[in-house]
């Protein structure tokens, strides 16, 4: 009876941080969703959960109630793209556990870091198009078109000093998790590049992002 | 050395369950490039050629508009936590530097104008 009685403290115990607990219970069902364990709180009263590099999140609707696991849980591992947030979810643990960490992240990849030299005054319109393929903006005008191409990189650099966060958990000490800084340096940076044509369709002028010197005419 | 140490110690106790982050979007190189434009003169070229290619292009009958845009955001936070959040606080300051250029049917220049650039300030981040 006692070991039953343990068991049952200990799966209590154990289910308390992760906004399961009975105080988690009491404010749900009393006062609305409310949770001594926000970071976990949205996935465990909410919906609509998934996976970003920062790692899980849910949405607080009208009706979030606590719950086991999340209510689309099946739902959302039975679908194609639970590889990729498995691996961003891996992504985010393993970040928030370096210490130190760089990561480098590339959306699009077709706007060149260097100004093609095919890209001469006079280029017809159709020769840019097969070369550099479909912009992200295109202004057809009588005067003639502009084009826009435009690629973003992100990088991430961040660092805490202190106690890591998941020992922090299994050391019996309490406030040891808080003995940490933590800093993080986000920069979300553009790589563009614009075309003008005149009204036959011939290059203009062609000018990279301001950093590069390179261009046309 | 046991200065040394006690103040070491004394600055990881008052930095204790902070966090500081900082995201900044974009390049802020237009605030700090002078220009020399004229109205119902400089041209959508001469705009490109000094600040490269904007962020955002929009169309109307009228003319082009172009925007250039920076953000900075900071988020500065303090948790104290004993396996379970006890007390938390978390102030965010976002601050958007943009410059704006409209053109005529023509291309030249109509009108154009900048914001303030974004302060960096470590109390204002802290939302003091």
């Amino acid at each position: 009876m006692k070991r039953a009685a343990l068991a049952g403290a200990l799966v209590l115990a154990a289910l308390a941080p992760c906004g399961c607990g009975l105080a988690t219970l009491t404010f749900d069902s009393t006062i609305g969703p409310l949770t001594p364990a926000p970071p976990l709180h949205d996935l465990t009263v909410g919906e609509e959960f998934h996976v970003t590099e920062t790692g899980p999140v849910g949405t607080l609707g009208d009706n979030a109630l606590l719950r086991p696991y999340p209510r689309d849980v099946i739902r959302r591992l039975s679908a194609p793209s639970s590889f990729w947030a498995a691996a961003q979810g891996i992504q985010a643990f393993l970040t928030s556990i370096s210490p130190i960490a760089n990561r480098t992240a590339q959306v699009g990849g077709s706007t060149p870091t260097e100004m093609p030299p095919e890209l001469q005054p006079g280029t017809a319109l159709e020769s840019a198009l097969a070369l550099l393929g479909p912009p992200d903006l295109w202004l057809r005008r009588e005067s003639g078109s502009l084009l826009l191409y435009r690629d973003a990189s992100r990088r991430v650099w961040s660092f805490y000093v202190g106690v890591p966060p998941p020992a922090a958990l299994l050391v019996p000490i309490p406030f040891i998790s808080s003995l940490r800084f933590r800093y993080i340096s986000e920069r979300e940076r553009a790589q563009k590049l614009m075309l003008f044509f005149d009204a036959d369709d011939a290059l203009l002028e062609a000018r990279l992002g301001v950093d590069s010197d390179a261009e046309v005419q | 050395m046991r200065r040394a140490l006690s103040a070491l110690a004394l600055a990881a106790l008052l930095l204790a369950g902070c966090t500081y982050h900082v995201r900044q979007v974009g390049d802020d190189h237009f605030l700090r490039t002078p220009v020399a434009w004229e109205i119902g003169t400089t041209s959508v070229h001469d705009v490109v050629r000094d600040l490269g290619p904007p962020d955002i292009v929009r169309a109307s009958p009228d003319g082009l508009v172009f925007v250039y845009r920076a953000q900075r955001r900071v988020t500065p936070g303090f948790v104290v936590t004993a396996y379970l959040n006890l007390f938390s606080y978390e102030a965010k300051r976002e601050q958007d530097a943009t410059l704006v250029a409209t053109f005529g049917k023509d291309d030249v220049l109509k009108a154009y104008g900048v914001s303030a650039a974004p302060s960096d300030d470590l109390r204002g981040d802290m939302g003091l």
